[in-house]
This record gives C-alpha cells, sequence and structure tokens, in this order.
C-alpha cells in the first residue's frame, strides 16, 4: 500500500514537472506571435476572402447591351433604356412600324433562356409608328 | 500463551491492518491518484493547446511566405481593393477609359454606401465598403459599349449597377462660308451608376 502510495507520488511529481515544462513552452509560442505579424496574416486572408466575393459576383454589363443589341428587331428603333441590375429588370421604350413588328420583337426577347419574362405597356400609335414600352425580368446570367 | 488468545489477537492485527490500509488508501492514496488523473487531464489539454499554437504559428509562417513571395500578384491584389477609397485613382481611371472610348464623362459624383461582410463561413471577418459613383456619359452606343467593357477591365474592381440611356436632339452649330446653320443631332446620354469597393 505504501509502496503503491509512493509510485503514485513519484508519478504525480513527473506528471507535475511535465505540465510545468508544457506550461513554459505554451507562454514561449505565444511570445512567438507578434500582434502585427497575426494582423497582418488575418488581414490578408480576409482581403482575400472579400476580393474572391466580389470576384465572383462581377457584373459583365457590357454583355447585358450585348444581348440587348443582338436581339433587337431590325425594324424597332430604341429611343431610351434603363437596366437595373439589382432589381434584374431592364426597361425599354422604342418606336416600331407597326404592332407586329412590336409582337416580333417581344417574341425574339422571350425566346431567350436568360429573359423570364416580356411585359409590354403604353403602347400608342404616332405619326412615325407605334411607342411601346418593354420590360424584360431577366436572370443573372443576362450580365455574365 | 493460549491458542484463542492468539488468534483473537491475529484477526485484531489483521482487522487493525485493514483499517490501516484502507484509511491509507482513502486518505493518501487515492487523492494521490485522482491527482495523478487530473495532472494527466491537465497535460492532455494543454498538449493541445500547444500543438494548435504550434499549428497557427506554422500557419501564420506560411501565410507570410505566400504574402512576401506574391510580390506584382499582391500590388494587384492592393489595386483590385485598396485599403482606402483612393477616389482620385477612379476618377482618372474613368476619365482616362472615357478619353480612350470617345465619350464624354460629366456629373460625376461618389457616395460611400454602408459595410458588407463576405458571406463565406471565414472567422474574423472584416467588412470591406462600396463607394457608388455616379455620372452621365456622351457619346454613340458603340463607344458607350467600348467604355463599359473597359470599365469592366479595369484592375481596380468596379461593377456597373445600373445605367439609362436615352436620346436626345441637340443643335450644334454649322459654318459654311459667312452663313452659320443650325443643325439638330442627335445624342445619346447614359447615366451610370457603379460600385467600386476597398477595404479599410
Amino acid at each position: 500500500m505504501v509502496a503503491s502510495l509512493v509510485v503514485v507520488k513519484v508519478l504525480a511529481s513527473n506528471a507535475s514537472n511535465t505540465l510545468v515544462k508544457i506550461e513554459k513552452d505554451i507562454e514561449i509560442k505565444k511570445a512567438e506571435f507578434t500582434s502585427n505579424e497575426s494582423e497582418e496574416v488575418v488581414n490578408f486572408q480576409n482581403e482575400l476572402t472579400n476580393l474572391k466575393t466580389i470576384m465572383r459576383d462581377h457584373i459583365s454589363f457590357s454583355n447585358a447591351l450585348n444581348n440587348i443589341s443582338l436581339n433587337t428587331h431590325q425594324q424597332v428603333k430604341f429611343t431610351s433604356l434603363k437596366i437595373n441590375y439589382e432589381d434584374k429588370l431592364i426597361e425599354i421604350n422604342g418606336v416600331a412600324p407597326s404592332n407586329e413588328v412590336v409582337a416580333q420583337a417581344s417574341n425574339i426577347f422571350s425566346n431567350l433562356e436568360n429573359v423570364k419574362q416580356v411585359n409590354f405597356k403604353n403602347i400608342k400609335a404616332f405619326s412615325d409608328g407605334m411607342h411601346f414600352v418593354m420590360t424584360l425580368n431577366v436572370l443573372e446570367s443576362f450580365f455574365k | 500463551m493460549r491458542e484463542t488468545t492468539k488468534q483473537t489477537l491475529a484477526i485484531l492485527f489483521i482487522t487493525l491492518f485493514l483499517g490501516i490500509s484502507l484509511f491509507v488508501f482513502l486518505k493518501f492514496t487515492k487523492p494521490a491518484f485522482d491527482n495523478l488523473s487530473d495532472l494527466k487531464t491537465e497535460i492532455a489539454n494543454k498538449q493541445e493547446v500547444k500543438d494548435e499554437l504550434i499549428r497557427r504559428k506554422q500557419m501564420v509562417v506560411d501565410v507570410s511566405n505566400k504574402y512576401a513571395s506574391l510580390g506584382e500578384s499582391l500590388g494587384k491584389i492592393r489595386e483590385a481593393l485598396p485599403s482606402k477609397p483612393e477616389l482620385a485613382k477612379v476618377l482618372a481611371a474613368i476619365d482616362s477609359i472615357a478619353r480612350s472610348s470617345n465619350v464624354i464623362v460629366n456629373d460625376i459624383s461618389f457616395r460611400e454606401l454602408a459595410q458588407v461582410k463576405s458571406d463565406t463561413g471565414a472567422k474574423n471577418k472584416i467588412p470591406y465598403n462600396i463607394i457608388e459613383v455616379t455620372f452621365s456619359l456622351e457619346g454613340n452606343f458603340v463607344n458607350t459599349k467600348l467604355f463599359m467593357q473597359e470599365i469592366e477591365k479595369e484592375l481596380r474592381i468596379m461593377d456597373i449597377k445600373q445605367l439609362a440611356m436615352n436620346q436626345y436632339n441637340s443643335l450644334i452649330t454649322q459654318s459654311s462660308g459667312k452663313t452659320k446653320t443650325l443643325k439638330s443631332v442627335a445624342t445619346l446620354k447614359t447615366d451610370v451608376t457603379l460600385y467600386t469597393y476597398y477595404q479599410p
């Protein structure tokens, strides 16, 4: 019994010494971390993460313009154009020679994969043709 | 000594020995053993902390080395996402692109928007700031589109968010000999809203 007590005491003493040594090592390792170094690393990591996010969401607005100009009916003349990326909404004011051409212009956009919906409003006949407002609800890919 | 007395004494000694043993066990051995167990648990925990510190230190060294070896790329990263708004540079870039695209830029204004945090699972996230730049362009459709293509290629990241194109007729003076005439010319005006970013 006494022998086992002695053994346990010796083991505890060794363990205690090991613990003190590890604690000293931890203090040394902690001291190796300069606050500037750690801050610089964290900042750099954040910079890369933020840059990755921004690049992922980067928009190619000229692609949207290309998509519109390439799919514009030859007989339709646009007088104004509004594009809102946040709402994914495009509003086009235009003039066409007839209602039939307006319908054809609408069909062209409706057939595009990245156009969800095409709507018309304010179609009015003027001396130079049919004036109309066309709104396109588009997908994110319309801008990519 | 009688046999029964011997037996009684033996029993007494054995009982006494067992009692002392139990006392020593409960009073000294068990607490010492418990203490040893606690110490072992604490050693394991501290060792984990130490290992984690070593791992982190190595990570810091690795990132620092990577950071130092980036060289030119680091400059590009800093240009794409600077630490300050650097509005003068944004203005210079827009002006330069407008000149090369043959469009005229007017009414430029800057506005700082709320900070944005990346939606990734990274720890210690530092938000980035958005600057909203609005201006109008005058030029034909092809040149306006060229301007936008160049803006998209610019190293300082700029995202066009809104655009409004309007065609209007403006009058220009044409002189032939001594006579001056006013001529109506169709002009395309484009109002642009774009975002650019920095990380303070």
